[in-house]
């Protein structure tokens, strides 16, 4: 089942927070949604399962809205929020008040329980969780249904490594179960290991849609390092060849083949000590395409600019 | 998802956070363990309680259960459930039909219980009861229709105002204030609106004297039930219309 944006508009007062959006999020794969903060992504994805109503345009899922599904729970999977439990209430209390609302087993809950690893702390009250339990009590509720679809905002958010490794291969797991999987993230190293495509959004607009290997693919670029380094410059220097220096004996050449820097290298004589291409990563391909749609920028020390 | 399952799941909730119960069982004392207290008190002046004095607790009841049922809506958005709840339910009125009879229906039992608690207790201490059943019946029942009147008439305020504390003002100003504060304002005409606002018209049910007014005990009664059900309506479109 695909989600479908179909030029989603919401505006607060006098400011759009979405203007405009279409996208659709393919299922069997795991898809990324990225946005500087501000850029509308919770907004987005509260418009999807309806918290939010629509100033105009329209969120599918499946081809259906949100609320005329009949059994919501079953088909789509949400985790926006981590805490949203209430603190006095135990935490398999708060499950099955949810499973309650869809006729979904006392069994099915246990199972959750311990799909997220919360058996130690199922009878605790929801309050005394940490971030990172909050977070597996929110992907319980999510999986609760055993949903096609699921949407997830900020899914390893306070999870410690073991816990974000064990999100990591679920999410992968469930991709390859043939469900959709739509997340956003801030940590774009680790959402470039599980997803394969992303939607990128800025001020409430579409900036990129495609799968991850298109946005980082680039022209080839090689990083080296050798003690001859002006030497080695000087060899390759030529028509459509840069070179960023990082130091006194390392440098990215870009323009260059690998194989072309190797032979010269050799054929002059220059013994090179790493020699290695380098891919540009999503967190470079995410803030060259964001650059100007940035909300909220931190002060920069000019001096310190790298 | 059914609405059914949706009110079950409402009395879930209710269940599982333990101040819930025991707000209910608090206010159900009130009403009970004062009307005790009173005819020991006046048996000391050897002296008989007459029936509405008897139900003198309902009046601290019925704020004690108008508080605990805005509190019961508004704690949806307070402790941030209202995302859970409302991505289970996304056509979202059942969940404040589900709220409305869960609160209904223990204020209900808690005013009911507690005005029979009350006339037992009467009638052990000297009143005389069973002269007038019809009107016993009238005060146990009507006591229950009152705090539930209140409860559900609260729950859509709670659904409304969202906030938690400024439902639980808006509530006790509505409720509680309102008909103080009018019958201070010094212009004739307004004092006729105040025995229809809500807790008067349900305080006829509590009276076992009827006082000067134009309703009948069951009139206001129903007057209450009016309230409440205008607070759902409003409750419900808001509830659409809005974002969570």
């Amino acid at each position: 089942m695909s989600i479908q944006m179909r030029s989603l508009s919401k505006r607060y007062g006098k400011n759009w927070a979405v203007r405009d959006l279409s996208f659709e999020v393919q299922p069997g794969r795991v898809t990324g949604f990225l946005g500087p903060n501000g850029a509308g992504k919770s907004t987005t994805m509260r418009s999807i399962v309806g918290l939010d109503r629509p100033t105009s345009g329209e969120a599918l899922i499946g081809g259906q809205r949100y609320a005329s599904l009949r059994a919501p729970l079953r088909e789509v999977g949400t985790l926006l929020d981590a805490r949203s439990a209430h603190r006095s209430r135990r935490a398999v209390d708060h499950l099955r008040t949810v499973a309650t609302t869809h006729g979904i087993s006392r069994r099915r809950v246990d199972e959750v329980i311990g799909l997220a690893g919360l058996e130690s702390v199922a009878k605790r009250k929801a309050g005394k969780f940490s971030l990172g339990m909050s977070q597996r009590l929110g992907i319980a509720v999510a999986l609760l249904g055993d949903p096609h679809t699921l949407i997830l905002d900020e899914p390893v958010n306070g999870l410690d490594p073991e816990g974000v490794t064990w999100m990591r291969n679920l999410l992968a797991h469930l991709a390859v179960e043939g469900r959709t999987v739509f997340l956003s993230s801030h940590l774009l190293s680790e959402l470039a290991l599980v997803a394969e495509h992303v939607v990128v959004i800025g001020r409430g607009e579409l900036i990129a849609d495609a799968p991850i290997s298109e946005l980082t693919a680039q022209e080839e670029r090689v990083r080296v390092r050798t003690a001859q380094l002006d030497e080695l410059l000087r060899l390759l220097a030529g028509p459509g060849v840069t070179s960023t220096s990082r130091d006194a004996t390392s440098a990215e050449i870009t323009g260059v083949p690998v194989e072309t820097i190797a032979q010269r290298a050799a054929a002059a004589g220059i013994v090179l000590l790493e020699l290695a291409p380098v891919q540009r990563t999503l967190e470079e391909a995410y803030t060259e395409l964001t650059s100007d749609a940035v909300e909220y920028r931190a002060g920069s020390d000019r001096r310190s600019a790298s | 998802m059914t609405p059914g399952r949706v009110m079950r799941a409402e009395w879930v909730k209710f269940g599982t956070l333990i101040s819930n119960p025991l707000t209910m069982l608090v206010a159900f004392l009130l009403i009970a363990v004062l009307a005790v207290v009173l005819v020991w008190a006046r048996s000391t002046e050897s002296a008989v309680p007459t029936m509405t004095e008897l139900l003198t607790g309902a009046s601290w009841a019925q704020m004690l259960v108008a508080v605990l049922a805005a509190v019961f809506a508004c704690t949806e958005w307070s402790s941030g459930t209202s995302q859970v709840t409302f991505l289970a339910a996304p056509t979202r009125w059942p969940v404040l039909i589900g709220k409305a009879v869960v609160m209904g229906a223990t204020a209900f039992l808690a005013g009911a219980l507690g005005a029979a608690g009350a006339l037992i207790a009467g009638a052990a201490g000297g009143v005389d009861v069973e002269a007038h059943l019809s009107l016993t019946t009238r005060l146990v029942f009507g006591t229950g229709v009152y705090l539930a009147g209140i409860a559900i008439l609260a729950v859509g305020i709670g659904v409304i105002v969202r906030n938690l504390i400024a439902g639980i003002v808006t509530v006790i100003g509505f409720i509680w204030v309102l008909p103080l504060a009018i019958t201070l304002i010094p212009w004739e005409p307004l004092q006729h609106v105040v025995p229809y606002l809500p807790s008067p018209a349900g305080g006829l049910l509590v009276a076992a004297e009827n006082p000067a007014s134009n309703l009948t005990p069951w009139g206001g009664g129903a007057v209450l039930l009016a309230w409440a059900a205008a607070g759902l309506i409003a409750a419900a479109l808001v509830l659409r219309r809005r974002d969570v």
